[in-house]
């Protein structure tokens, strides 16, 4: 993409309101139209909220992609709720993997970030049959200092307890049947989420995330996820589907808008 | 010989403790793919991913993201990996089921990657029927299940007193959303009396959307 191109699409994306922006990105997004149906895929278990399909380009036979049917692009704009499903489906079918292809063992991975080894503008969840020697997601591991933990939790605890909405060290015993979303004791956090009258998610009109950041879903911690995406130079996106104009410039990929951002 | 997260929940390990409560616990360990790497996992001990209570897991990848989320805003970190290793041959090396979140910056070294197959066309449909078919079979398990559970428990009900701090398991599979009944159908609830400690983190958890 050359200077002008780029700045030309800057400009473009820039004048586009948050609804716009997201509209753009659904309508772009491969793995949306997977969920849509516009482009065939394999697959396996359907619900409201999820699919599961085998991918293309496996790391082994019987790789499933987990896909949420809303369009998230990274980790933290996903509900609790949602989160929590994708999770308890992946052990159903971690279970059925291991059945029915008789391995080992499965990995379940995400990867929140393009040098995590994000490749899609879509959150996925990787159920990954596994043999032993397969050299599929290889790590290895090493030591770090006792002075080195510490520091990670210094560094991490406040922020981790922020997210958890508590206020001192302890977790707050805080009462009720709270559905509050807003910064309430560990409890509101996570059981909000998981309220049988938590607001029944439908996938074309979910969560409406505001220009602001606000989100009025299950217990995902309003400013932080503003600041994540914030700082990552992501705009805040809307659920809201409104008309978008058509691009004249094909040439541009959705990569390309997101790297504009940065 | 105890299981390494276990003896961290009897503080007798020495990875220290970001949170604990009466079903999980989050962790810094000290042996990492990266600096900065945490764990969740159960308190109560269960080996692998298919032991552990849906509750349990929907709770634990909750929490995940929320570890992930402060992560990126403490570390600094341009992305993070969730991971669960299952089974000997992913490489599980702890025999207690635990939820990895591991920080990644640019060109550092971790890996977890594969590279992708080619499969033919052939492989691809006897895989998808095989998987199609055994998910049916394990939704018509679990619904069976659930019809069992439902009668039961209201046979329970008429002969047992709800008020005196019983746990009513109730199983709601009409609630399922597509009528596929694959994620949890059950609906639990507890009885409030005042004697009864209610840890944080359970409390009205009634069912998975």
């Amino acid at each position: 993409m050359t200077d002008e191109q780029r700045s030309a699409m800057a400009e473009k994306l820039r004048s586009m309101t948050p609804e716009q922006l997201a509209a753009l990105q659904k309508e772009q997004c491969i793995f949306c139209k997977i969920v849509s149906g516009q482009i065939p895929s394999k697959k396996i278990y359907e619900d409201q909220i999820m699919i599961a399909i085998l991918d293309i380009n496996p790391a082994a036979r019987g790789h499933l992609l987990l896909i949420p049917k809303n369009h998230y692009m990274i980790m933290p704009h996903v509900p609790d709720g949602e989160m929590a499903h994708l999770f308890v489906v992946a052990q159903k079918l971690s279970e059925c993997v291991l059945r029915t292809l008789k391995v080992g063992g499965t990995s379940l991975f995400i990867a929140n970030g393009q040098v995590a080894g994000q490749r899609a503008q879509h959150v996925i969840l990787h159920v990954i049959p596994r043999k032993e020697g397969d050299k599929v997601l290889e790590f290895t591991d090493t030591l770090i200092s006792s002075e080195m933990v510490s520091k990670v939790e210094t560094a991490v605890k406040p922020t981790f307890f922020k997210h958890l909405g508590l206020g001192g060290d302890e977790p707050k015993n805080d009462g009720g049947n709270s559905e509050e979303k807003k910064d309430s004791g560990s409890t509101g956090v996570v059981h909000a989420a998981l309220e049988p009258d938590a607001p029944h998610p439908e996938p074309s009109a979910y969560k409406e995330h505001s220009a602001s950041g606000a989100v009025r879903d299950e217990g995902v911690v309003k400013k932080s996820a503003k600041k994540v995406v914030a700082s990552k130079g992501i705009p805040v996106v809307s659920q809201d589907e409104k008309v978008v104009p058509k691009r004249k410039d094909d040439d541009v990929s959705l990569d390309d808008i997101a790297n504009l951002f940065k | 010989m105890k299981c390494e997260y276990c003896e961290i929940v009897e503080r007798e390990g020495k990875a220290p403790i970001l949170y604990i409560d009466e079903e999980l616990v989050v962790a810094i360990k000290d042996k990492v793919m990266a600096p900065g790497q945490i764990t969740i996992f159960p308190r109560k001990h269960y080996t692998i991913l298919e032991m552990v209570p849906e509750l349990l897991i929907a709770k634990c990848s909750v929490v995940a993201n929320k570890v992930s989320m402060a992560l990126f805003e403490s570390l600094g970190c341009q992305g993070t990996n969730i991971l669960i290793s299952n089974g000997l041959a992913s490489g599980q090396s702890v025999p207690h089921f635990g939820i990895e979140v591991i920080p990644r910056i640019e060109e550092d070294k971790v890996g977890l990657t594969w590279e992708g197959k080619q499969l033919n066309d052939d492989e691809f449909e006897m895989t998808m029927r095989a998987l199609v078919e055994d998910v049916k079979k394990a939704q018509a398990e679990k619904a069976k299940k659930v019809e069992k559970e439902t009668a039961a428990d209201a046979a329970a009900a008429n002969s047992e007193s709800a008020v005196l701090g019983k746990d009513v398991k109730v199983v709601d599979d009409s609630s399922r959303k597509s009528g596929e009944g694959k994620a949890s159908g059950e609906a639990v609830t507890k009885a409030k009396t005042k004697s009864q400690a209610v840890p944080p983190l359970v409390r009205n958890i009634r069912r998975i959307p």
